[in-house]
């Protein structure tokens, strides 16, 4: 009996302290609103949080080991986060663990991160900090971006959500590949 | 010391061993940017690739490719239509030539580059001037659009 009880008490457990996180949030949802119906449902293995802007959904996380920390959302693991343009189209992130704030919408992913976009391009960062309310992604720690046979570097970039464009910063080199026979 | 003035289209063909642009691998390096300061950009819907340094002295966008190095200020690369466009302070470097203008356009379907404005195409043993040349990078073959002025040293 302790031993069927036991995931049910932690499933309890982790809702409650994502529910009292978001409880915890400022009476004064941001300007633009974009977070205020976020929707949260938890389970033993995993969690998932989804973010909606004017009702259509802006971000979703999925991960697992879950807290809250002084207003942040301490992500013990993240399987991954997405990302939705306006046009439909989705940004998938996968990273190891990060911090979720929701009162700024500040999304801190602090070790190596992979982004795939579509049109068949993937970057890859040392670091990356979602800003929900500027709908850009500040990139460092060493960035590159993939787009078939052309590979872009730079220290530091941040990525215009909405556009699908980077802005480098620093020093930039970029090499491409000539295209093999038969392509 | 000899010189000629031309008004047409002249074709000249000359021992010049060029290097594709686009389509061959190659490099880019915009140098002499600030750590806080932005030098180029990426739109990866657009395949488009921008980088501007006119903003930042001594900073300068670099193209290698084979034999070749292109340096300007301004530079455009549509990386999946094969076109580059390259503005201000335009220097093309193959072994013993130099080609300096205002601007370059490079179409991959046409294997060309179009150089416009103040052309000034340096050798060991020569040089002409134009406002329009055009070089077709498979063929090797250089042509001066409109008046141009050549000059051989012995």
């Amino acid at each position: 009996m302790r031993q069927k009880l036991l995931p049910i008490g932690t499933a309890v457990v982790l809702t409650a302290a994502l529910l009292l996180f978001f409880m915890l949030e400022p009476a004064d949802p941001p300007a633009d609103d974009s977070d205020a119906d976020a929707v949260i449902s938890a389970s033993f293995e995993d969690a998932v949080i989804v973010g909606r802007r004017e009702g259509a959904v802006q971000w979703e996380l999925v991960g697992s080991e879950m807290r809250s920390d002084n207003g942040d959302l301490l992500i013990g693991s993240l399987e991954e986060l997405r990302l939705w343009r306006d046009d439909g189209e989705a940004y998938r992130i996968h990273s190891t663990h990060g911090t979720w704030n929701a009162s700024n919408g500040r999304l801190h992913l602090p070790s190596e991160t992979v982004i795939v976009g579509d049109g068949e391009w993937q970057t890859e960062a040392g670091a990356f900090t979602w800003l929900r309310d500027e709908d850009s992604v500040d990139l460092d720690g060493g960035v590159l971006v993939q787009q078939e046979r052309t590979i872009v570097r730079s220290q530091k970039a941040q990525l215009l959500s909405s556009e699908g464009v980077f802005v480098f910063f620093g020093d930039i080199d970029i090499r491409w590949m000539e295209e093999e026979d038969g392509e | 010391m000899k010189w000629w003035r031309i008004v047409g289209v002249v074709g000249l063909v000359l021992m010049l061993c060029t290097a594709g642009l686009g389509a061959r691998d190659g490099t880019m390096h915009i140098e002499g940017i600030p750590d806080d300061a932005s030098g180029g950009r990426y739109d990866t819907q657009a395949s488009i690739f921008y980088g501007d340094v006119t903003a930042f002295e001594g900073a300068m966008i670099r193209v290698l490719m084979d034999e070749t190095e292109i340096r300007a200020s301004i530079l455009e690369w549509h990386t999946q239509d094969d076109y580059m466009k390259a503005v201000q302070g335009v220097t093309v470097l193959q072994n013993d030539v130099t080609i300096t203008a205002d601007e370059m356009e490079y179409f991959g379907d046409t294997d060309e580059a179009h150089f416009l404005g103040n052309v000034v195409v340096l050798m060991d043993d020569g040089r002409f001037t134009g406002q329009r040349f055009v070089l077709n990078v498979e063929t090797e073959e250089m042509q001066f659009f409109g008046a141009f002025a050549g000059e051989f040293s012995n």
